[in-house]
């Protein structure tokens, strides 16, 4: 398996500056999502989200509706280990757009999550997390 | 795509063989030879005197698509795949830098070609693949003056001889993040070596049933068509969105080799229907593309179908270049393979020289199947001597090494992450929203969901409970006067229902709520919309 060399972080308040040890990061965290075999579908987007700001947004679709908070937590561990420094929110969805070479429509997808990220930010769920 | 000479030495020898399945269409070899032949002769008599002469296809798989494009390869004219998934304003785009003198189209996206304009469309030859041409009447001014049924064109008596084909070229389209693709351009054919290398390869032959469950578009699974059709195999094409009927179509058409999109290959695995493959199939050889899939279906790959699954790396610029096979694919990482005949692989430091096994850089990749360049724009080419007299190769956008085992494996993109841009105001009004909807005491519980549906666009859909049975009015007059406040810019529909279903932990499950409630919406307009009609009558 591939190893990566330990991340050192920035400042990641600025989304313009180019900033390569979140680009290491951010690739790092997507092969490890893609690693994990507890979710049925994986995606993951860099975005900037109201109140949040500089979000990472973690699409999966789990295994089972029983598997979804095993999922959460696998995700959820990824991204505190890889990017610990950004905002990382996980959710689940029932299916993940994607064109026809398998790649994400990031904003498609952003734009059919957008009001269960809110819901999900004021449940008790979200607040246990 | 094949070409008539050797579709016709195919009919010679098996007329009644299938040669191409589609549902419960079958063309027989026969049938083929004698359908590219009318295609190739009307063709030819329509075609615009301009020159380059180029078509492109904007249709779902289908047989007419296969008789249109081996009547192209037959002229010469070189037949580029669109995204159907694309938009209006990435098809001009690309329509634009394409030039094309003939459209091939199917009624389900004529619609949104119709939404195309580009200097050159209204000299364009539309073919409509399905159903009757209305003729030119029809068309909306200045697109596309001329059109033709596939009927009509195959309606035309074969010329005794075909015109002499025009010089090759070849376009593919290389999707491009934030919707500005490009277009590869290759000037010198490639198939026959390439049919070579895969029979070397994977030991396909003329007995294989091979089916494609990704579009004609896609390069990876237009080449492996054209293989398979070439050694005279049969040729199914496959409902990619439906995995109940691709599963049962593997088992009753006696599949031997397939290329699933990723899409349709997570959708067949998560559907009960594939439990059984592995026993009752003939598969003995898939392949998906492997960037966007993960683990899980690896595994469940290796349970359902069988040692048959193929990851592939490919990429428009250079072609099919590695692919993971079953029995690597546990224990290599995600993103690798082992380069295939015909492509090499180097890898790039920062000032584009060679790295050694186990260092990361940019990959590079040489080969037959490299394009000569970008239709519009400069391509980063490099030329290298490793040990074999100098070659070219393609830069790619993407990092990786070569590892201690001889495989590439793909760590990350050459470029920063890309960042979503998104509409700020809109977003916060949804959070705004969610939060309103939260305090209002007329409701027992409701979800906001955001769509883009054919029949309703871009728009909320939000299902209800009201708080008590008599009181719905309420709960929907209050709604639809908080969604019309909060985001006027998206047209809300507000509907009740008797039960909201979520996940153990909370998710609502969104895809089995618009299911029960998307038919009652269209519905809903569509009475609206004719009451409307009756009213201004």
């Amino acid at each position: 398996m591939i190893e990566y060399s330990p991340v050192q972080f920035a400042e990641f308040g600025d989304l313009d500056v180019p900033d390569v040890a979140f680009d290491e990061g951010f690739f790092a965290l997507e092969l490890e999502l893609l690693e994990l075999p507890c979710i049925r579908e994986v995606a993951l987007v860099h975005t900037e989200l109201p109140d949040l700001g500089e979000t990472l947004l973690v699409a999966f679709v789990p295994l089972s509706p029983e598997r979804e908070a095993s999922g959460r937590r696998a995700a959820n561990a990824a991204c505190a280990r890889r990017l610990p420094g950004v905002f990382a929110h996980a959710v689940a969805t029932g299916d993940i757009p994607r064109s026809a070479d398998g790649s994400v429509r990031a904003s498609v997808l952003v734009d059919r999550l957008l009001p269960q990220i809110a819901r999900d930010l004021t449940s008790p769920v979200e607040m246990s997390d | 795509m094949i070409k008539l000479d050797d579709i016709r030495r195919h009919a010679a020898n098996r007329p009644e063989q299938i040669a191409v399945v589609d549902g419960a269409s079958r063309l027989t070899w026969g049938q083929f030879a004698d359908h590219v032949d009318r295609m190739a002769a009307g063709l030819s008599a329509q075609l615009p005197p301009t020159r380059p002469a180029r078509a492109v296809h904007l249709a779902d798989n289908r047989w007419e698509l296969a008789v249109a494009m081996a009547a192209c390869a037959t002229l010469g004219v070189s037949c580029t795949g669109l995204d159907v998934e694309a938009g209006a304003e990435e098809l001009t785009g690309l329509l634009a830098r394409i030039q094309p003198t003939v459209v091939f189209v199917s009624t389900e996206h004529r619609q949104v070609l119709d939404g195309c304009v580009w200097p050159t469309g209204p000299e364009a030859l539309h073919v409509l693949l399905d159903g009757a041409e209305a003729g030119a009447t029809a068309r909306p001014a200045g697109v596309g003056s001329r059109s033709v049924s596939f009927g009509a064109l195959l309606a035309t008596e074969p010329l005794p001889n075909l015109p002499i084909p025009l010089p090759y070229e070849s376009l593919t389209v290389v999707p491009g993040e934030g919707g500005s693709p490009r277009v590869a351009v290759r000037r010198s054919a490639v198939e026959g070596r390439h049919l070579v290398d895969l029979v070397d390869e994977f030991g396909f032959d003329g007995s294989d049933v091979h089916l494609t469950a990704a579009p004609l578009a896609q390069p990876t699974a237009r080449g492996l068509a054209r293989t398979f059709l070439s050694l005279g195999g049969t040729l199914v094409l496959g409902p990619h969105r439906d995995p109940a009927a691709l599963a049962a179509l593997i088992v009753e058409e006696r599949v031997t080799t397939a290329v699933i999109d990723p899409v349709a290959l997570v959708r067949l695995l998560s559907h009960p229907g594939s439990e059984a493959l592995a026993g009752s199939a003939q598969l003995r050889c898939v392949i998906a593309l492997g960037r966007h899939l993960n683990r899980w279906v690896v595994n469940t790959a290796w349970e359902q179908l069988g040692p048959v699954l193929h990851l592939a790396y490919a990429t428009p610029e250079t072609g099919l270049n590695a692919i993971m096979g079953p029995d690597e694919l546990h224990v290599a990482p995600i993103r690798s393979g082992r380069m295939m005949l015909g492509s090499s692989l180097a890898i790039l430091d920062q000032d584009g020289a060679p790295l050694p096994a186990g260092a990361t850089g940019r990959v590079a990749i040489s080969g037959y199947q490299v394009m000569d360049g970008y239709l519009e724009g400069e391509a980063e080419f490099t030329t290298l001597d490793l040990g074999q007299g100098p070659q070219r190769f393609f830069v790619t956008g993407e990092r990786g090494q070569l590892d201690e085992q001889g495989r590439l494996v793909v760590t990350s993109r050459g470029t920063e992450v890309p960042t979503v841009s998104r509409n700020g105001a809109v977003d916060t009004e949804i959070f705004r929203l969610e939060a309103d909807l939260l305090n209002l005491p007329c409701l027992r519980d409701t979800a906001v969901m955001r769509v883009d549906v054919p029949g309703l666009g871009d728009s909320l859909v939000v299902p209800f409970i009201a708080v008590a049975v008599g009181r719905e009015l309420t709960g929907y007059k209050t709604l639809t006067a908080a969604c019309n406040r909060r985001i006027p810019s998206l047209p809300a529909h507000v509907i009740a229902v008797d039960h909201i279903p979520y996940s153990p932990t909370g998710t609502i499950n969104t895809d089995e709520l618009l299911d029960s409630v998307l038919p009652i919406i269209k519905l809903n307009l569509q009475l609206e919309h004719t009451m409307q009609q009756e009213m201004s009558a």
